[in-house]
């Protein structure tokens, strides 16, 4: 039983830790409004990304390419939603038919970044 | 004496002065076990390719016979810590009790295996191809454990290794579907600090082995966020299904053979902690016949508490 007592610490400090810790993780997508590989009819007005834990908005950015030219569509800053940190959205211009590329990059509050992208079609 | 003490000193601080530079390098400020929009889980048969602040605890099953050929149902319970000193490097500190209750109706008798430590350097990390790499020396402290339970030698067993992983993001769009798949693998040297020990009235050889493996692993959130959202709903849609293999081959010293086992199984990846199952199959003769079955949890301390525990001592 010669390791039990020192393991024992270590664990009961490690729980203590999570019990008076900040609740704040790394942010992952949960799901985008124009949903990942959809093809869609109407073209969507923003793209609205939600995460599972709440971002800094203000240090986080979206980018919409068009596949087939990979042009940039020019479109404003990216944005946060006032009483759902959870949220950014790029408003969006009118998009013709063709395959966009959506990149996203963003900040969790607790400091660590992710980042993705992802596809879609508008017919 | 004083003359040759300070010449050793000298001559080491040249490569410790060089590995604190490496390792605090900066960083792109992307946590680990990630690389670029891959996220690499905790497995939990092979030792994982990247440095992180966590804590897991693992139990297992299993049917079959020890070193002596003894048929035993054995529950083994392990934990381990592990703490970035620097972004890059981190140390770790294991132990495991075994519960050993041999099928011939012999005494049931259990006890500690020998304690762990460890240190990894997470010398690559490519976000644009999602891959990552480490090497690592682990020491089994000879002495610590019980000596009647597997892993509790009075020898000492130095392990160093490399450790890797891939993401198959890069794959082209006619495969799409295959991009959430990853793959983890590792080799890794275990070398006991004495040849031979005393044990029982008797010398017997204590040889060197070779021990490597991999997993298999197909991400259900990297499906639905970044390839198609099929719709999967929660729980499933945090769920990674796994296969994971581990080898070990006796190399010298009059011991031949490889045992291993095949450990197909589902983790699941929460916010702050992580589960998994898997079965434990033996795939040959020699590790054992029966199927078993091991349990993770697996707290991820970096996102359970980014600003303290879960930082690293130096460096951001």
């Amino acid at each position: 039983m010669k390791t039990a007592t020192p393991l024992c610490k270590i664990a009961f400090f490690l729980l203590l830790q999570l019990w008076l810790a900040a609740v704040q993780a790394h942010a992952f997508i949960d799901h985008s409004q124009s949903k990942t590989g959809a093809e869609l009819d109407v073209p969507p007005k923003a793209i609205v990304l939600t995460f599972d834990k709440s971002i800094e908005a203000a240090f986080s950015s979206i980018k919409i390419v068009r596949e087939e030219s990979q042009k940039v569509i020019a479109t404003g800053a990216a944005q946060g939603v006032e009483g759902e940190s959870d949220k950014l959205v790029l408003p969006l211009s009118e998009l013709s038919p063709g395959e966009y590329h959506v990149y996203w990059e963003i900040l969790a509050r607790d400091g660590h970044r992710t980042m993705g992208d992802y596809t879609f079609v508008v017919r | 004496m004083t003359h040759k003490y300070n010449k050793k000193l000298h001559r080491s601080l040249g490569p410790a002065a060089l590995l604190i530079s490496l390792a605090l390098l900066p960083t792109s400020g992307w946590s680990h076990g990630w690389a670029g929009k891959r996220f690499f889980p905790s497995t939990l048969l092979t030792e994982d390719p990247f440095v992180n602040d966590e804590f897991s605890f693992i139990v297992g099953h299993i049917k079959g016979p020890d070193e002596d050929g003894v048929l035993n149902r054995t529950t083994n319970m392990e934990s381990e810590y592990t703490k970035t000193i620097f972004p890059n490097f981190g140390i770790s500190l294991g132990g495991n009790v075994n519960f050993i209750d041999p099928v011939n109706g012999d005494a049931d008798h259990s006890g500690f295996s020998n304690m762990e430590v460890g240190a990894k350097y997470q010398f690559f990390t490519s976000a644009r191809y999602e891959s990552l790499a480490s090497i690592g020396l682990a020491a089994s402290i000879g002495g610590t454990g019980n000596p009647n339970v597997p892993e509790g030698d009075a020898f000492s067993t130095l392990a160093p290794g490399i450790f890797f992983g891939q993401g198959f993001g890069f794959l082209p769009k006619n495969m799409k579907f295959l991009r959430p798949f990853a793959f983890t693998g590792l080799v890794q040297a275990n070398v006991p600090t004495t040849r031979e020990s005393f044990i029982d009235g008797e010398f017997s050889r204590n040889p060197n082995t070779l021990t490597w493996g991999g997993a298999i692993e197909y991400s259900i959130p990297y499906l639905q966020a970044f390839v198609k959202d099929v719709g999967i709903p929660a729980p499933f849609n945090r769920m990674i299904p796994v296969v994971e293999a581990l080898a070990t081959k006796c190399i010298d010293r009059a011991c031949s053979g490889t045992t291993g086992t095949i450990n197909p199984g589902v983790m699941w990846v929460g916010s702050y902690f992580q589960l998994g199952l898997e079965a434990t199959i033996p795939f040959n003769d020699a590790t054992g016949k029966h199927v078993g079955v091991m349990a993770q949890f697996h707290i991820l301390i970096d996102d359970v508490a980014p600003k303290s525990l879960g930082r690293p001592l130096f460096g951001n």
